[in-house]
């Protein structure tokens, strides 16, 4: 191996390291922590707060919500931006408003939190989770439309061709042909929408109203010092079990490796 | 009495302003393989496509088996393409490949399989038919992709320049092979090529297609040795024209003079002495000699200035009297650069050049 491999691979290793994988351990060692602050040596180990978490209703209940948010987000989000992306790439509106597609993405979020809100009580819709699932949407559809546009501009028209020269018509051919050449970036798309929806914080705190959701269930223990431990252990579950679901999915992906990796 | 597979009428295409086809008027019997040859950019393909489904023409009519077939989808067309690409669905295996257009027709899976198997041992690719299509080879791609297009039975299969990605001596092979299938077939293929050489391999009659427009239709033997069409003359390789005077027309044999040449040919009813007329000699058909010949008409002389070796024979130019050049094809040359020599050929050899 070359200097420069070696160097390059220093320095990828320092950043996973330092940047990403010390932080989530740190937060996983001080959930066990016998104390409330987050200072070494530890105390002892305990799992105090991982109960206390499970005790408290509004957790439970913030987590159901959270995943009720997210499905529905997803939902919403692959129901308009797959169809979008047929029409952005199928009519070739390649024009200047179709670049417009990603001004969700560069407006802040705090920005679209507080149009969003305002927009919903100027026309009269009580916050609620539905209000959080329809901001998410408005966020969600630009990621989906770029994801599942690129797989479909790089797709060989060809194939639709060929399928309907060997006689299926559009609706045979969209799902015999079209759907699972494209479904890894729907896939994708649906993940990461989903993740970022259960994640999402400000947009969310915006549009909520009286009810609650995980990362506002963490900001509301975040203010109350004693706390604060329990937000170490929601976190903790959270990377443990988000872990878990990559791993699975990276195993699946290299198990079939060379097909998924040519299709996308 | 033949029955005719495709009739085009009046074939034109635009696009905007630009004219891709224009005036295409073509009758493809059953049974017969036909191939339209012309440069890139020349409209073949879109030709193809308008017989397939998959553009519409500006005007005219697209016959097939004496149905109407414009407005009609490629799905309900009984045409079948070979792409250019062969656009193998990545996501199926061999099987699946072949087998999709019968399993869109619902037919019984045992009738699928009993098909998909006589087809595939006809193409010799019966031991690859659970591979995945990333796995192929080019010649197999090519094979499964007839296959594919072959086992729903159409009443006209459309291959689009199929062989162009193969090797030289693959793609001879599968000439060969492609030509032997569609005659034991009986079937009627429309083949696209810009390759003269594949052209002639394979075909019982070429489409010469330019800028949009067929130049000339004829049976190969014609097309190559007696085209009307200069451009048609000069596609199939470099070749000699002569700008001639009619000087009398006997027994049906016109003499003419061309530059202090005179050459005799086969007159057409409608040649009259005084016309203006092209020939055209192709090289190989020219002999070299040493001596004067005894006669004086369809003879020329002039000194060999260069030599191709090109294998199986050699590419001669010779420079006339007059200080134009001739071409000649030989197999074996006793002659050296800068003698002088004489040429000669027969009145058949003659093609009257009409455009």
């Amino acid at each position: 191996m070359n200097i420069s491999k070696a160097i390059l691979a220093v320095f990828t290793w320092t950043v996973i390291t330092f940047l990403i994988y010390v932080p989530l351990v740190l937060v996983i060692i001080f959930s066990f922590n016998d104390s409330i602050y987050f200072v070494f040596p530890l105390k002892g180990f305990t799992l105090k707060w991982y109960v206390r978490v499970f005790e408290d209703p509004l957790f439970l209940k913030s987590v159901v919500n959270s995943i009720i948010v997210a499905l529905a987000t997803t939902a919403g989000a692959i129901l308009l931006g797959v169809p979008a992306s047929f029409s952005f790439v199928r009519l070739r509106r390649n024009n200047v408003f179709a670049g417009f597609i990603v001004i969700p993405f560069i407006i802040p979020w705090l920005v679209i939190g507080v149009s969003c809100l305002i927009f919903f009580y100027t026309i009269g819709i009580p916050l609620s989770l539905l209000t959080v699932t329809l901001s998410h949407v408005v966020y969600s559809i630009p990621l989906v439309v770029l994801v599942v546009a690129a797989r479909l501009i790089s797709l060989n028209p060809n194939y639709e061709k060929a399928s309907m020269d060997l006689g299926a018509d559009q609706i045979q051919t969209f799902i015999n042909i079209t759907l699972p050449l494209i479904y890894p970036s729907i896939a994708i798309s649906a993940l990461i929408t989903f993740l970022w929806s259960f994640d999402n914080f400000i947009i969310t705190f915006f549009t909520i109203g009286s009810d609650i959701t995980v990362p506002l269930w963490m900001w509301g223990s975040l203010r109350r010092p004693v706390n604060v431990p329990l937000v170490a252990a929601a976190s903790s579950l959270i990377i443990i079990i988000g872990s878990a679901i990559v791993y699975l999915i990276e195993e699946y992906r290299l198990r079939k490796s060379g097909f998924l990796t040519t299709l996308l | 009495m033949k029955t005719t597979s495709l009739r085009l009428v009046n074939i034109s295409k635009l696009y905007g302003k630009i004219v891709a086809l224009q005036d295409i008027n073509l009758e493809v019997h059953r049974g017969e393989l036909l191939t339209i040859l012309g440069p890139s950019g020349s409209g073949k393909s879109t030709l193809l496509k308008i017989i397939g489904g998959f553009e519409e023409p500006t005007s005219g009519e697209v016959w097939i088996n004496d149905k109407l077939m414009n407005g009609v989808p490629p799905y309900k067309r009984p045409t079948s393409m070979v792409f250019q690409d062969l656009a193998l669905f990545p996501h199926l295996n061999v099987f699946d490949n072949i087998s999709y257009g019968l399993k869109i027709r619902k037919m019984p899976i045992n009738e699928i399989k009993k098909k998909v198997r006589s087809i595939a041992e006809l193409l010799h690719i019966e031991d690859i038919l659970d591979r995945r299509i990333t796995q192929l080879s080019g010649g197999q791609a090519q094979r499964v992709a007839l296959a594919r297009s072959l086992v729903i039975e159409p009443e006209i299969l459309l291959l689009d320049e199929p062989l162009g990605p193969l090797d030289l001596k693959l793609r001879r092979e599968m000439q060969l092979e492609l030509r032997k299938i569609q005659k034991n077939l009986n079937a009627t293929w429309i083949y696209v090529t810009h390759d003269h050489e594949e052209a002639m391999v394979m075909s019982d009659r070429i489409a010469v297609l330019k800028a949009g427009r067929i130049l000339e239709v004829g049976d190969v033997k014609q097309i190559y040795e007696k085209p009307k069409n200069k451009f048609v003359a000069e596609f199939f390789g470099e070749t000699n024209f002569f700008e001639c005077r009619i000087e009398k027309i006997e027994n049906g044999i016109a003499t003419a003079s061309c530059n202090e040449i005179i050459i005799q040919f086969n007159a057409f009813r409608d040649m009259k002495p005084g016309d203006e007329v092209t020939l055209m000699i192709r090289p190989e058909k020219i002999k070299l000699l040493k001596n004067s010949p005894t006669v004086n008409v369809n003879v020329a002389e002039g000194y060999l200035r260069e030599v191709v070796y090109k294998g199986p024979h050699l590419d001669i130019k010779i420079e006339l009297k007059n200080s134009k050049t001739m071409f000649v094809r030989s197999i074996e040359l006793p002659y050296r650069i800068g003698e002088h020599v004489y040429l000669t050929w027969r009145d058949e050899d003659v093609a009257v050049i009409i455009e």
